[in-house]
């Protein structure tokens, strides 16, 4: 297999996953995005946080090497950034050293999805319940 | 419609029958309109329709064929006998159509005088199904770009059950490369209409939302004013980025949504497919001020449809997958559309001395 092939079986889903990532940490680290668009509509109008509320905080915030700010924002976020950005950090020190991307089986994909959907919830719920904006 | 060359076997459009040169190789080829009268006898026509005797290829001239000039010094030899496969893919014409290139794809399957295997509808009664195909974008290479582009378009935006049912999921890059075209062009055009009108229409506006409350009327003008001006270069310059990135992500939202409905036997590839050819209908985003309302319910359907059948899932499973982060999403920002809406109904009735007038 010559190199051209292997770097293009080497570069899949994964490594764009893990691109992303990166991106999302370069964006939080060095774009003042708390200060572009508006805040959230759903708490300007109605004082109720979204589900999502306090994440754009919380990346910024562990980006800074803040993560008691970025917990205080919103604890999903802050464990989302910490996640994406270890993943992406694991996959080039995978790319680096040849090994193969671990394999999830569908069962335990659907327990990783299930859980993502329940923390999303909970995440929410505790929003709504400190009723504090970061 | 369609027409395939018989020399190299690569399809092209056209808009008439007759003789006519194949844009790829400059044979030329003879497409007979299956609805023309059949030669009167005695005409110098090549024969056709069933039934018709074969070609005789070179020597004497056979009755009803073409005439074979005799051969003389200097004179060319006559035309050599129609290849094994014959010439063009015509019902009942220069012989038995080509068999369509393995896993390639070509004008309508089954219908009137085009060879099967193509992306065409099936003819009234056809099984359903078939092989599965590349995508004419990811065939762009022996196309031409244009023409595999719109193509794809036109199959994805008015055939998306044929198209999804039967594209290959295993060329994901030619999908988000496509999506990410069309988004690249359809965003930029609609940033731009808003760089071009964004201030008269803060203005227009202005008159119609001072009886709103001073923080909706705020928050309302920040939302205006952040979708115009440098914003708008902005998102203009990141456009492929952005639609890069969010093809991906939609993808894997709706992947992880299908995974707990049990609904991805064909894996990420299907998914990312189904958004990426799916993205493509962002072009409608060029139009103007109700392109945004029709890309987002176009795209909504093809989502529907195209992942109920690239996933195999049936569009059950897949009309939960799309629309349970669509009413997550709405949790966030249909509160900005119904509080808005409701507080400037509200608003509006009320005159400044609070009283009502209706």
């Amino acid at each position: 297999m010559d190199g051209g092939a292997r770097a293009a079986r080497r570069f899949g889903h994964a490594e764009v996953f893990a691109a992303i990532g990166a991106l999302s940490f370069a964006v939080a680290r060095f774009v003042p995005v708390l200060g572009l668009g508006p805040p959230c509509p759903l708490r300007a109008l109605a004082g109720i946080p979204c589900a999502t509320c306090g994440m754009t905080h919380a990346f910024v915030a562990l980006a800074h090497g803040d993560p008691g700010a970025a917990w205080t924002a919103s604890p999903l976020g802050a464990l989302l950034a910490g996640g994406v950005w270890l993943l992406a950090l694991a996959d080039l020190v995978r790319l680096t050293v040849n090994a193969p991307l671990p394999a999830a089986g569908p069962r335990l994909a659907r327990a990783a999805a299930a859980a993502g959907i329940v923390a999303l919830l909970a995440n929410w719920a505790w929003l709504v319940a400190r009723g504090v904006s970061p | 419609m369609l027409a395939r060359c018989a020399q190299c076997h690569a399809t092209f459009t056209t808009d008439r029958f007759g003789v006519q040169r194949c844009p790829h190789c400059g044979a030329e080829l003879l497409l007979a309109d299956p609805n023309a009268p059949p030669p009167a006898a005695g005409e110098s026509s090549p024969p056709s329709g069933p039934g018709a005797p074969p070609f005789p290829g070179p020597g004497p001239a056979a009755p009803g064929g073409p005439p074979a000039g005799p051969l003389g010094a200097g004179e060319l030899p006559p035309p050599p006998g129609p290849p094994p496969g014959g010439y063009g893919g015509q019902a009942g014409g220069w012989g038995a159509p080509p068999p369509p290139p393995p896993g390639g794809w070509g004008p309508p399957s089954g219908g009137a005088g085009q060879p099967p295997g193509g992306w065409g509808r099936p003819p009234p009664g056809a099984a359903p199904g078939g092989p599965e195909l590349p995508a004419p974008f990811a065939d762009r290479a022996r196309l031409g770009f244009a023409s595999a582009f719109f193509e794809t378009w036109k199959l994805v935006a008015t055939q998306p059950q044929q198209f999804f049912g039967r594209v290959r999921v295993d060329q994901s890059g030619s999908a988000v490369l496509f999506g990410v075209l069309a988004f690249t062009f359809g965003h930029s055009v609609e940033q731009l209409y808003g760089l071009l009108a964004g201030a008269q229409a803060i203005g227009f506006l202005r008159r119609f939302v001072e009886s709103m409350p001073e923080e909706q009327r705020d928050l309302l003008f920040r939302y205006l004013e952040g979708a115009t001006g440098w914003s708008s270069v902005a998102q203009i310059i990141a456009s492929p980025l952005l639609g890069f990135v969010l093809i991906y992500l939609l993808a894997a939202v709706l992947h992880v949504a299908l995974l707990l409905l049990r609904g991805t036997p064909r894996g990420f590839d299907a998914t990312l497919t189904t958004v990426g050819y799916g993205f493509g209908l962002a072009l409608l985003l060029a139009v103007p001020a109700c392109g945004s309302l029709l890309f987002a319910v176009w795209y909504l359907v093809t989502l529907v449809i195209g992942l109920g059948e690239a996933q195999r899932c049936g569009p059950g499973k897949a009309a939960a997958a799309v629309f349970a982060p669509v009413v997550l999403l709405c949790l966030c920002c249909c509160g900005l559309g119904a509080l808005l809406g409701v507080g400037g109904l509200v608003n509006f009735g009320h005159t400044p001395s609070g009283g009502v007038s209706l």
